[in-house]
């Protein structure tokens, strides 16, 4: 994954909440859910912030006890999934560098593993999203 | 064997541009006996005069703005058909559809539910969206959430009516209950329900409200035990 690849976020395509610690994505065309637990909510509100891979790992080892070639790794494998099921996309603008500050101890690290879920589809795609309307198709 | 009595309810709430429309198709339904009920959900347009029009027609009651849900189920309250059928105030019933749906419900007793596939139409001035929709799931015929419905009486006694505080996926989480519950469920793929796709649908304005709904039922459906 190049490092300054920066991620961002499909509003209106993907609905996002973090329940019980665990980050919960819809896709609201097919109805399919994922979980990410572990540090997912952390890596979810920095993907949320547009920040590039390298700034993600960067925060990541700032505030969790993990190795950077660990990071690294486990975030390749997961932006990489997150891209190819269509939960993010590539920011192609520039935005503000994200950057976090240290932690008075650092917290425990535990590997954020998405999971993929269809037993609602039926509910959440049944009724497929209208698009919101330009203004010159209003009346 | 008199043939079953089937209700159509409509909620309706200011949708009084489309509503003399998805009263006729009611009324052009090949299928008889047929009770409407139409359920005014506080609309401030011209919907209780047009409703007043048909008044030997239909019969027609109002509440307060509750929401879809609620104004469903109050139509469940006071009609007395075997079984029942929602329509939407802005769609189109296809002439057969009730006699169809009576018929394959006659034919699978076991079955208390049976569901169709609606296809959406845009209004003129939304001709730009139509084009723009046309190789999407927009454009093909798809399940219906709520007008091609048709269920029997003994199922809304068995699960309870729609959960009026779903505003957006109440027919939908329904209907999950129902499957959770054994309800057969007669999936037919016949087009029975012409959608139409206006300024102001109700899915148009869902956002962030939808949402959270969906998280809602996605919390409730994970608390619970799941087989296997």
């Amino acid at each position: 994954m190049p490092q300054s690849i920066r991620f961002i976020t499909k509003e209106g395509e993907i609905a996002s909440n973090v329940m019980d610690g665990e980050v919960i994505l819809i896709n609201l065309g097919n109805g399919t859910y994922y979980t990410m637990g572990g540090v997912g909510d952390r890596v979810w509100a920095l993907i949320q912030k547009r920040a590039t891979f390298d700034e993600l790992c960067q925060a990541l080892t700032t505030e969790y006890e993990v190795p950077i070639e660990l990071v690294k790794f486990e975030m390749t494998k997961l932006t990489e999934k997150l891209l190819s099921e269509g939960l993010i996309g590539i920011n192609r603008d520039t935005a503000e560098a994200v950057t976090v500050e240290r932690p008075a101890e650092k917290l425990k690290y535990i590997s954020p593993e998405l999971k993929k879920f269809d037993d609602m589809a039926e509910m959440f795609a049944l009724d497929p999203p209208l698009p919101v309307l330009p203004k010159n198709d209003k009346k | 064997m008199p043939l079953p009595t089937v209700s159509c309810i409509i909620p309706v709430f200011n949708g009084a541009e489309y509503l003399e429309e998805a009263l006729e198709s009611v009324f052009s339904q090949t299928y008889s006996p047929l009770e409407i009920i139409v359920v005014d959900d506080g609309s401030t347009d011209s919907t209780p005069t047009i409703l007043e029009s048909y008044e030997d027609r239909i019969q027609s009651l109002r509440q307060d703005n509750l929401g879809p849900s609620a104004a469903r189920n109050r139509g469940i309250q006071q009609s007395s058909g075997e079984l029942l059928c929602f329509l939407d105030a802005d769609d189109i019933w296809v002439a057969d559809k009730t006699e169809f749906q009576v018929a394959l419900l006659e034919s699978e007793s076991e079955s208390g539910i049976c569901t169709g596939y609606q296809k959406n139409f845009w209004i003129k001035s939304l001709h730009e969206e139509e084009l723009r929709s046309r190789n999407s799931a927009l454009s093909k015929p798809h399940p219906g959430p709520s007008s091609t419905l048709m269920v029997r009486r003994t199922v809304f006694e068995l699960i309870g009516l729609f959960d009026p505080q779903l505003r957006h996926r109440d027919t939908a989480a329904w209907l999950m209950k129902a499957r959770e519950a054994n309800v057969k469920i007669l999936e037919s793929k016949q087009l029975w329900v012409h959608r139409r796709i206006h300024e102001n649908n109700l899915s148009r304005k869902r956002g962030s409200q939808d949402s959270a709904e969906l998280f809602s039922l996605l919390r409730n459906r994970r608390s619970q035990p799941h087989d296997g």
